[in-house]
Order: structure tokens, then sequence, then C-alpha cells
């Protein structure tokens, strides 16, 4: 008998504007002691069946069908009984760690608490208990920790501490709702390791819901892809990953950007997920399905068995869906080497610095210097794409924001034309305004709410060239429009009637409406679902082959920017690693850190070996930085030289920060897998 | 904490001085004020004032003299209608009264709201919820000197219940319309603020994480929602406490309970500036302490705050 | 690049196409509102008690100094409500008409709220708003007074303050106006911080909009919401306030009254029976009051909507 078995499960919600079905007749069975991933997009009902299993549904939420555990029938039972399942036989963890924990209550307790109810046990036995468990998670110092509130735990401490919390009582199953997404990638790899290794020590099952394809090829053995409430296509992960039986599927695979190849053009899945408020009658993936027929408008697929542990629900005939896709290289996107003379923009020693008062100082106490950006060089050419990439709070962010001089900074960043764009006034910065054009990754968040598409389009060109007749910025904005992909007559809607994908759009069409030369480009496509990902990643590369423009592109996903980039900068604490052209840096990083980084990032490829050099540690306070090397804490190659000075940039066109450059030692190598394993 | 607490006292001592001195300076450009000797004041009254103030020295003295007496002897000076009495007389008799039926209107409008509010966050959209709030808008709107005449008609008038005014500190019945009156549209308002926080508490994430954990309602309702729901209410004690001072006024009058409010109408009525002035310091300096507990009570609720 | 014609000639279909309207947030909020029947209803009220106030003089009989002789000394009996001898509502102790009073009440009221208000919210925007976006040192001392000035028991002050330089309308106005701007400018200028880092605004300075537009197209319009609800919110805080000065017989002068002021003679004088007195007065208030408060909910609801 399977450990868990979901039925016909649906989930509703009644909302304002109607009922949103978020799962829809849903079939789904789990054996004891085994990982399934399941993936989906953002609305895909992923999470929710997480929550309907656990009896956790928003009050306005109503679940029906059966879900079986271990033959109980668990859905909608009473609260008595569904209490004693919680935390006992299945227990779960959420995306967030910091607002999932209790901020307003000692962990200690928060931990202690389930035994006291579920066990019995007294308040002291049971702080001993939790105190075992958080050593278990590897939590340094942990009694002195036990004590402390969630706050003054690191983001990824406090996933450690939700985990702990979850297996208080042994369960037999553990959900995981993106336990990684809000962390970085190098703290995601150590918890990720962390959870198989607790799982394969208390012979546990554990249910992985992600968005990231990467982490379930990693992490799990069966993986069940959702889309619009329902599974498509479930299977071994290796098959599912080699050997897409679902045009979804397939579709998703290929809209990901691979971070161990290099860039041919992505094949994104055209238009949008379907509105959850009204489900079309038959396959509601039909409207983006390239292999759609007749049957797929008016009759759901069934979720069906075609080969042993395979199911899948499709019209389409296996070998169609099997055949290699179509993806033909964009004549657009092959370029040539963007070099020229002259650079477009030469940035030297840039510091931006926040004057910062730590909390909890007396009135009288001088604010600390927190350095967000600690004197990076590099330069861009006219045309050229330069990739920044960094964990959070590496001042990746606080760059972009520098350039265009949304915050003061010191130090030069010369333009083509001699000027030195530090230090400018507002007026003397007008006319560079043209020329550098940013792109927010909040698209909705970049819009003003209150004005018409038109008008924000337009807003650049009525700033800067106030001449312009009307009809003429009319003319152009809506030529703009048609050029990033948006239906000039949609010119009088508001932002809030598009989607994410189509927000983006029109912040692009902002910035390209004054010809400018350079675009920054922040985070453009982090907020965005995989397969509107990746439509804007094309349209940027599109746009950026046809316009000659140059890019500055920031972002945290390692692979968009090996698509995307000429170049690459890596940031650690505002300062520069390494800096190299794009597939060297990929293939030979020089750096521990982008090392680290490289090997920290799961790929999309089950079994793929990849040299593991996972990092320990997280981010130090950026207001008291390491001396010497900002690395060195965290380093596998540190020696007593590096906390004494810091390295410079060396090299020519591979340029390292670093007092023992090169690639992993096979000791390194062999160590750091003897910590995986 | 010690740190939060120093930077709260050093925003709240000068801003009683201010209001001291600012209170000083605004009797001296009153019109008709005693100090610009428009009206005749009894002789005993100027005599009083001289020996206190020295109304010949010049303002700044006359500020120091009047704010060190404040401050360092707790003593507000003469009346300047009644020679023989100083204003730490007249605010002495009735602060007792303002105080017991206060406290108590604070006790039930605190209590009562939050015990309201948060049954009908946790039986949202039931019958319960459905009459706590209808309850809580129809008390919105009935403020103290709405309350008061409509409790005196229901339960003097027609029932003959409760005595219609007055005060006994031995007879708790002369203390109960007192405090309904002053209470009601508080609670109202507490409650309603409890209701909305709680409802938003019972949907975030860590609520959600303690019924993960399979805690019974009970304990995520006590234990986990209760606290973080307490924030908003906290922050509106504040206010709450001035406006029942001020509503106090209106009970004294109606209510003839004798407390400072009485004094406070009276010597405005009168128009003896120094009494007025003695109760609004007095009041001021009761709000900004209060303010200090209301601040720290938050800090030990919400440990973001803390350290 | 090669130019395919048949792109050309769809692309040219594309741009003479229709142009869809849009759904403005403003007109969302005005569906919301509308489909909010509290809101409603509160503003059916509100337009009632505002037309009593403007056209009630017409249908009276007498005005509001009049002594009627007919019914002094016998009010109890005489002076009930009645069609009769035009005294719709009654008289009140002292044998005026109680329905020109409670017109006159009413315009009084309702005025010193709506002025009131206005005052504050004016004083408030522009002081929040300000404060919140420049920032830094003028925005921590500018709140350090706003934080300072909150401690101060602002009723007795206003009292001290119409008892020594003299009760009359403008000092009501006034006094009652600055002691309610706190509140707005806190407001306002939390709304004001949080939109200055929101990133459409980035967005603009990005683009080169000079600050003086981006506070007229980009905060403005985004601050209006917050401001509206607050205005209606404040409206019954005033009349409140008002009422309670009158009910102590320390606001307007007679013959001048206010609702405040009837309902503290109604309520003075209902041990002997007559009390009409109190309820009409009473009626008006509290119907205005749930008036205001079911509107200002709505416009919350409508204009901010949580649950979206």
């Amino acid at each position: 008998m399977a450990l868990l078995d979901i039925r016909n499960l649906s989930v509703r919600f009644k909302t304002a504007v109607g009922t949103v079905q978020a799962v829809d007749d849903l079939d789904l069975t789990l054996e004891a002691g085994e990982t399934l991933g399941i993936v989906g997009e953002s609305g895909s009902g992923k999470s929710q069946l997480a929550f309907a299993v656990m009896g956790l549904l928003a009050r306005n939420g109503h679940a029906s069908g059966s879900v079986r555990l271990d033959g109980q029938e668990i859905l909608n039972a009473p609260p008595k009984v569904l209490n004693r399942v919680r935390a006992e036989r299945i227990a779960m963890i959420f995306q967030d760690p910091m607002t999932s924990l209790n901020p307003y209550m000692r962990v200690s307790r928060q931990m202690a608490e389930v035994l006291v109810m579920h066990k019995g046990m007294s308040w002291r036995e049971a702080h001993a208990k939790s105190l075992r468990m958080l050593d278990a998670v590897q939590i340094p110092d942990a009694k002195t920790r036990i004590n402390h509130y969630p706050h003054e735990f690191s983001g990824g401490m406090r996933q450690r501490v939700m985990i702990a919390m979850a297996l208080l009582c042994g369960p037999r199953l553990l959900i995981a709702d993106e336990p990684t997404t809000a962390l970085d990638v190098t703290v995601q790899a150590q918890i990720l390791t962390l959870l198989s290794d607790l799982q394969r020590d208390l012979g546990m099952a554990m249910m992985l819901i992600t968005h990231d394809l990467g982490v379930v090829a990693s992490a799990c053995q069966r993986v069940a892809v959702m889309y619009a409430g329902r599974i498509r296509e479930t299977g071994p992960t290796a098959a599912i990953f080699d050997d897409p039986a679902h045009p979804y599927t397939k579709g998703l695979l290929s809209a990901v950007p691979r971070i161990d190849a290099s860039g041919s053009r992505l094949v994104a899945i055209p238009g949008q997920p379907p509105d959850m408020n009204a489900l079309p009658a038959g396959c509601a993936f039909a409207p983006r399905c390239p292999s759609r027929r007749e049957d797929c408008e008016s009759r759901r697929p069934p979720l069906s068995a075609f080969a042993p542990q395979r199911w899948r629900a499709c019209h389409a005939p296996l070998d169609e869906v099997r055949s290699p896709m179509d993806c033909s290289p964009h004549p657009d996107s092959a370029r040539g080497p963007a070099r020229r003379d002259r650079p477009l923009l030469d940035v030297r020693d840039l510091q931006v610095t926040f004057p910062v008062r730590p909390k909890g100082a007396m009135p009288w106490a001088r604010p600390l210097p927190l350095r967000a950006l600690n004197g990076v060089d590099f330069t861009l050419a006219p045309g050229e794409t330069l990739g920044v990439v960094g964990e959070s709070g590496c001042g990746k962010s606080t760059l972009a924001r520098a350039l265009v001089g949304l915050v003061p900074a010191q130090g030069a960043a010369r333009w083509t034309d001699g000027s030195d764009l530090v230090g400018l006034t507002p007026r003397g910065m007008q006319p560079y305004r043209r020329e550098i054009q940013m792109v927010f990754q909040d698209p909705l968040a970049s819009l003003d709410p209150r004005m018409t598409v038109g008008q924000i389009i337009a807003e650049p060109l009525t700033t800067h060239r106030p001449d312009l007749p009307r009809s003429e910025v009319k003319s152009q904005v809506k030529a703009m429009m048609d050029r990033v992909g948006l239906l000039p007559g949609q010119i009088n809607r508001y932002p809030h009637e598009f989607s994410g994908g189509q927000c983006q759009r029109i912040g692009i069409a902002r910035a390209l409406i004054v010809n400018p030369r350079l675009i920054i480009c922040d985070e453009p496509v982090s907020a965005l679902d995989v397969s509107i990902q990746a439509q804007v990643v094309n349209l940027l590369t599109d746009l950026q082959g046809a316009l000659d423009l140059a890019l500055i592109f920031i972002a945290h996903d390692l692979a968009v920017v090996r698509h995307i980039s000429d170049r690459v900068m890596v940031l650690y604490l505002g300062k520069v690693m390494e800096i190299a052209p794009t597939e060297d840096l990929y293939a030979r990083p020089r750096h521990p850190y982008t090392q680290a980084l490289l090997s920290a990032v799961p790929t999309a490829r089950p079994g793929a070996d990849r040299i593991a050099v996972p990092v320990g540690g997280e981010l130090p306070s950026p207001l008291h930085p390491p001396s010497g090397c900002v690395f060195r804490t965290r380093c596998p190659r540190a020696q007593p030289i590096c906390a004494a000075q810091a390295p410079g940039l060396a090299g020519d066109a591979h340029r390292t920060a670093c007092h023992f450059p090169g690639p992993p030692s096979a000791e390194e190598t062999a160590r750091a897998q003897a910590r995986m394993a | 904490m010690l740190g939060y607490v120093i930077r709260r006292l050093a925003i709240a001592i000068p801003t009683l001085l201010l209001l001291i001195v600012l209170s000083f300076v605004l009797m001296h450009l009153a019109p008709g004020g005693p100090f610009t000797q428009e009206r005749a004041l009894p002789p005993q009254v100027l005599a009083n004032l001289n020996a206190k103030y020295g109304l010949d020295d010049p303002l700044w003295r006359q500020i120091w003299n009047y704010v060190h007496g404040v401050v360092v002897h707790f003593d507000f000076g003469p009346s300047f209608v009644y020679p023989d009495r100083t204003v730490n007389q007249l605010i002495a008799d009735g602060f007792p009264v303002t105080l017991t039926y206060g406290s108590l209107a604070f006790l039930a409008a605190v209590t009562v709201g939050v015990a309201l509010g948060t049954l009908a966050a946790v039986r949202h959209n039931g019958w319960l919820d459905y009459l706590a709030v209808g309850v809580s808008i129809g008390a919105q709107v009935l403020p103290n000197f709405v309350m008061a005449p409509i409790l005196v008609l229901v339960f003097t008038l027609w029932l003959r219940l409760l005595p219609g005014g007055g005060w006994s500190f031995s007879d708790p019945s002369f203390w109960i319309m007192p405090v309904v009156a002053l209470s009601t549209s508080y609670m109202a308002s507490i409650a309603r603020i409890t209701r909305s926080s709680m409802l938003e508490v019972l949907g975030s994430d860590h609520v959600r994480t303690a019924r993960a954990k399979g805690m019974p309602e009970h304990r995520v309702v006590l234990h986990h929602a209760l606290r973080p729901a307490m924030l908003p209410v906290i922050s509106y004690l504040g206010p709450v406490f001035v406006s029942m001072i001020t509503g106090s006024v209106v009970i004294d009058i109606y209510f003839s309970t004798g407390g400072i409010g009485k004094a406070f109408v009276d010597s405005a009525l009168n128009r003896d500036y120094a009494v007025m002035m003695g109760i609004t310091i007095l009041v001021g300096a009761l709000t900004i302490l209060f303010n200090l507990l209301v601040d720290i009570l938050y800090a030990w609720i919400d440990p973001k705050i803390r350290y | 690049m090669v130019i395919d014609p048949r792109k050309m000639q769809s692309l040219a279909a594309r741009m003479a196409g229709d142009e869809v309207p849009g759904r403005s947030p403003w007109a969302d909020a005005r569906r919301r509102f509308r489909r909010n029947k509290a809101a409603m209803t509160g503003l059916a009220v509100l337009a009632l008690v505002a037309l009593f106030a403007l056209s009630g003089n017409l249908f009276a009989r007498w005005s509001h100094e009049e002594l009627d002789f007919s019914v002094m000394g016998q009010v109890a009996t005489a002076g009930q409500p009645s069609l009769a001898n035009g005294h719709y509502f009654g008289t009140d102790d002292l044998g005026r008409d109680l329905f020109a009073r409670t017109v006159q009440g009413t315009r009084i009221s309702l005025l010193v709220g709506i002025v009131g208000a206005g005052i504050a919210v004016v004083a408030g925007t522009l002081f929040g708003a300000i404060a919140g976006y420049s920032g830094g040192r003028t925005d921590q001392v500018m709140m350090r007074t706003v934080d300072i000035l909150m401690s101060i028991p602002y009723m007795f002050v206003l009292i001290l303050l119409l008892v020594m330089f003299g009760r009359s309308m403008t000092m009501l106005f006034l006094g009652i106006g600055l002691i309610s701007w706190l509140d707005m400018a806190r407001i306002v200028r939390g709304q004001t911080l949080s939109l200055k880092n929101r990133e459409f605004i980035e967005a603009a300075r990005v683009i080169g909009v000079p600050a003086w537009r981006i506070i007229g197209r980009h905060i403005v319009p985004n601050l209006l919401g917050v401001v509206a609800v607050y205005a209606t919110l404040l409206v019954p805080l005033m009349i409140l306030t008002e009422s309670f000065i009158s009910f102590l017989g320390l606001g307007v002068q007679e013959p001048l009254t206010s609702w405040g002021a009837l309902i503290a003679e109604g309520a003075g004088t209902m041990g002997y029976g007559t009390l009409w007195q109190l309820a009409f007065p009473l009626f008006f208030f509290v119907v205005t009051m749930f008036g205001f408060f079911f509107v200002g909910d709505g416009l919350r609801d409508a204009l901010d909507p949580k649950d979206r």
C-alpha cells in the first residue's frame, strides 16, 4: 500500500471575482521512503495540493476527493485527527523561513512545544531533544542559538531551524514547499544536501515542491509535472528529463537556459498560463501546445500509463511529442564578439557607501559605513553584454543604481565621450539619461499603476524631446509596442491588466523608446516563470542584436547569465572576484568563489557529474567585512596572507582577484566530495 | 532594551519641558490674563503670584520659577480665583475620582474589546462575528456625551436602577454609568482593531506553521496569534488614554462625579488660568508617561524592536 | 535586414487596429464602491442630511432665534412636535423652534467638519509629503515635531485657547483643523516614503523626469486614494470634536447652535419629559456619523483592496 494515496483531489477557492480551481481532479501516490518532486510554474496549484493534504487551506478554500495516509482518510478530517497527523506523521516546511517561524517566540519554545503537545514530554526533556535536533541540522553553537529569536538567524539557518522543528516527531513524510527558493545558490546547495542526508538517515518520504527543474533533477527519484491544477506527466526523474512525453514538459525543459552548455536560442512556450477562474473544457495546455488537435479543445486527457512507471495526460501521439523540436537558430542572435577600440563605459574603483545606524545603538552613536560597493573596475564595449552575478548582498543591484545615479557613488565611470558620470549634478546627468536606460526586477511595481501603457512608454520621449508633436509620440509608442510583442491597440490599458511577462515587455519598451546605447537590466527575469522568462530573454537578445545595444545584465541565476552574456563579472561583498569572457569563466573558473558558485547550481540534468566544491558558511555582514580578501572566511584555499592583504584583479582578458587562482586541485575536489557523500 | 528606553526618554523629557514653558508663555500672552493687569484680580491673589513668580522680574525669570516649581516640587502655584487655594489642592480633590472610574473604564475597554475582537476573528463570518461587528459599529457612533444621556434616560429615568449622578467611593453603583459611558466607544474601536489584526495574523505564515505542527486551535490563537495581533491595539492605547482623559470632562460634568474634569471646566468658565494650566500639564505628563509605557510594552512584545 | 512586405502589411494593419479602452484603477475603485451596499447607503444618507441642511429653512415656519411665546412655560405639552403650529420637531426649553435650530445646528456641524477636515488635509498632506519626499534630516526634524505635538493633550489646549482668546467660529475652525493634521501628516509621510522607494518612481528618476514632475505625475496621484479615505474619516472626527466642545458649553455661542449644543440641551431637559429635544439632534448626529464611517470604510475597501 502506498504511503500517501491522493484520488480525485480538487481544491476550489471562492473569491470576489469567482471560483478559482487551484487543483483539478488530481491523482497521485507516494511510496514510503520515496522522494517525489512536484514541478510547476506559479499558479499551477502545486502548493495548494500540499496545503490540502495537510488541511491548511485558507478559509475560502475547499478540498474534495480523497487523501489516504497509510489507508486512513485524512482529507477534511476533524481537527483532532488532523492534529495527530500533522508533525507526527506528515511534517511540512515552507518557502520563506523568516515569516514561517514565529517571530515573537524563542526558537527553543517553538520547537519544544511540538514535543510537549505531541509526545507529552516535559518542557525540560523537550528542550534537550530540540537541542539535539538543532545539532543534527548542523547549527553551530546550538546551545546558545536555541534561545534566540528567529530574526537573529540568517536565512539559511532559519530554514535549518524549520527543518529541525519539522523532524522532531520523526514524521514518515516531509512536504517541502519551495524550501530553497528564498535562499542563495550556495546556501540552497547546503540545504538540499542536508535534506537528502536527513531523509536517508531517517528513512522518511519527501514531497519536494519547486519551480526549479534543477532542484528536482538533483534531489528527486520521481517527478510529477503540474500545469493548471493537474498532473500532466509523472515518472522516474531520469526518464522525464531524457525523454519528456508531454508537450508541456518538453517545452519547459527547452525553455530553461542550461548552465552546462552555451546558449543556442531558448525555445519559449508561447502564450500565457490559463485563467484559473475559467478553465477551458478541454486540455488547459491546448492553447499553448504545438501538438494540439481537435480532441484537446473538447476533452480533458486522462492521466494514463504508457510505459512501466510512466504516466502522461495528453491526446497527442507519443511519437509526435517525442520528435525533436524545431529550434532553428535565430538570424539576429548570431553576432560576432563586440570588440571596439573605445569602450562605451569605463568604470574605475567605483564605491558606494551607506551610513547605517546599527539597531539598538545609543542615540549618540555614530552611524557605521556599509560598503555596498568597494572598488569595482570594469569596461564595457559598445554592443557588448556584461553579465553580473553574485549572491544577495554582493552589491550587484547597487552597481546598477550607482551607474544610473540613483545612489551617490565615488570613483569614476567614464562614458565614451570622456565625461565622468559619477558626481554629475542632476542637470549634468540629463543628456546621459537618454543613453542609459534601466529595466527593473519587479515588472508590475516598476510601472506607475495610474498611468496608461501609452503614457508610461511615452514618458522618456516627452521628457527628453518635449518638442515632439503628440501624434508622432503616439505612433512611435505604438511602433515600439509592436516591436516588443505587445498589441499596439492596447495603448490605453493600465499595467494591472497585463501579466508579469507583458509588464516586463512594457518596461523594455519604455527603456528602448529613446534609442539608448546601454540598458542596465536588474534581475529582469527573476520574477517570471520559466516559460515566460524564456520569452523575455529571447526578446532582449533579439533587440540587442538589431539595435546594437550594450547590456549590463544583473542576475542571480548563473544559467541565464551564461546564456545571454559575452562577458561575466562575479561580485562578492561589493568586490569583483573574477571577470572573464563567458565561455572561459564557465569552463575554467579560476576563483574559488566562482567555482563554488558554479558547482552549487543544480543542473536540469539528473546525475550530471560536476566539480563539487560547495562552500560552507554564509555571507559575512557587510558592516564588518573580513580583512584582506573578503572571501577568505569561506574559502577552502585561505592562507595567512589572505587575511593580511586584499588581492588585486590580475590577468588580461580573464581577470581574477585571488592570491591562489586556478582550477580546484584534486585534493579539494576529493575533500568536497567526501563532504557531500 | 536599555538603549531603546533611553531613546524614548530623550524625546519624552524635552517634550514635557516644552509643554510647561509653552503653557506659561501662553498664559502671559492671553488677553485678560493675570499678567496684563486688564483684569482686577483680588489683591490676595496678586500677592500670591508676586511671591511665587516675581511679577516684576523679566519673563525668563518667571518661566524659570514656574518650571522649577512644577518640576522640582510638583507645585503648580496659586489659583487665580480663590485666594486661599492652590492649584495642587484643587487637582488633589478631583484626581482620585477620575483615576478610579478612568482606570476601570480603560481596563473594561481593553479587556472586553480584545476579547470581543478575538472571538469575532476566530469565528470569522459566524453569527458571533456579525454580532460583534454590528455592536462595534453601533457603539462607534455613540461617544461619551451621547452615551451618558442615553444611559441616564434608560437606567435612571425609566428603570430606576442606578443613581443618575454623584459619586461615592464606597458604593460601586455610582461607578457603573461613568465607566460604561466613558468606555463604550473605545471598546468598540479596540474590538474592531483586534478583529482585523487578528484576522490578518491568523492568515499569516507563522500561524500556518503552528497549524502544520499540529497545535490545537486554542494554542494557535492564544500562544501564536494573540501576541502579534495585539501590536496594533497597543499602538492605539496611547490615543485611547488621551481621549479618555478628555472624555472624563464630560463624565464629570454630566454625572457630577467631581473629578478633575469639573475643576477644568469650572476654571475655564472662571478664567482661572493657573488651574487650567496645571491640569493641562498634568494630563500632558501622564500622556507622555503612558506613551513611554506603551512603547516599552510594544518592544517587550516584538523582539525585533527590542535590542 | 530584408524587409518582408507581408510583415509590413500586417504591421500596418496592427497599427491601425482599434484601440482597446483600459480600465483605470479609479474606474475599478468606482465600481467596487458602487457594489458596496453599506457605503452607497451611507452616501445617500449623507446626501439627504446635506439637503436638509441646505434647504431645510425653506420649510421652516420659524427662525432659529424666535421665541414662540404661545408655548413658553408649557413646553412639555404645547411644545411637542406638531405639524399644526409649525414646530415639526417641537420647541426647545425656551420655546424656540427645534426644526429651525436643528437645520442651523446641522449647518454648523457639517461646516466645522468639512472645514476642519479641509484644513487638516491640506496642512497634513503638505507637511507629510514634504517630510517624506525630502527624507534625511529634514524628515527627522519634521516628524519629531509631530511626535512632540502628538503628546500634547490637544482638547485641553484647545479649550484653553478658546477661553483665553475668546470664543469665535474662526478660532473653532482653526483650532479643530490645526490639531487634527498630525495624523494626516504621519499617514501621508509614510505613504510618500513607501512610494518614493517603489520601482516606478526610480524608473522615472532614471528616465530623467524632473523632481517636480515626479511629485506631480507620480506621487500625488498615488497619494490621492489614501488622502481621500482619511479625509472622509476625518470629517466625523471633526464633528465629534466640535460637538464635544459645544456639549461642554465652550463651543459655538447662542443664538448659533450645533449638534453638540443641541444634544447637551436635550440631555439636560429630558427629565421633564421633553424627549424630542434630545431625540431629533441625536438622530441627525448618529445618522451622519454612520454615513461618514460607512462611506470611509467603503472608500478604503474600494481604493486599497488588500485581497486582490
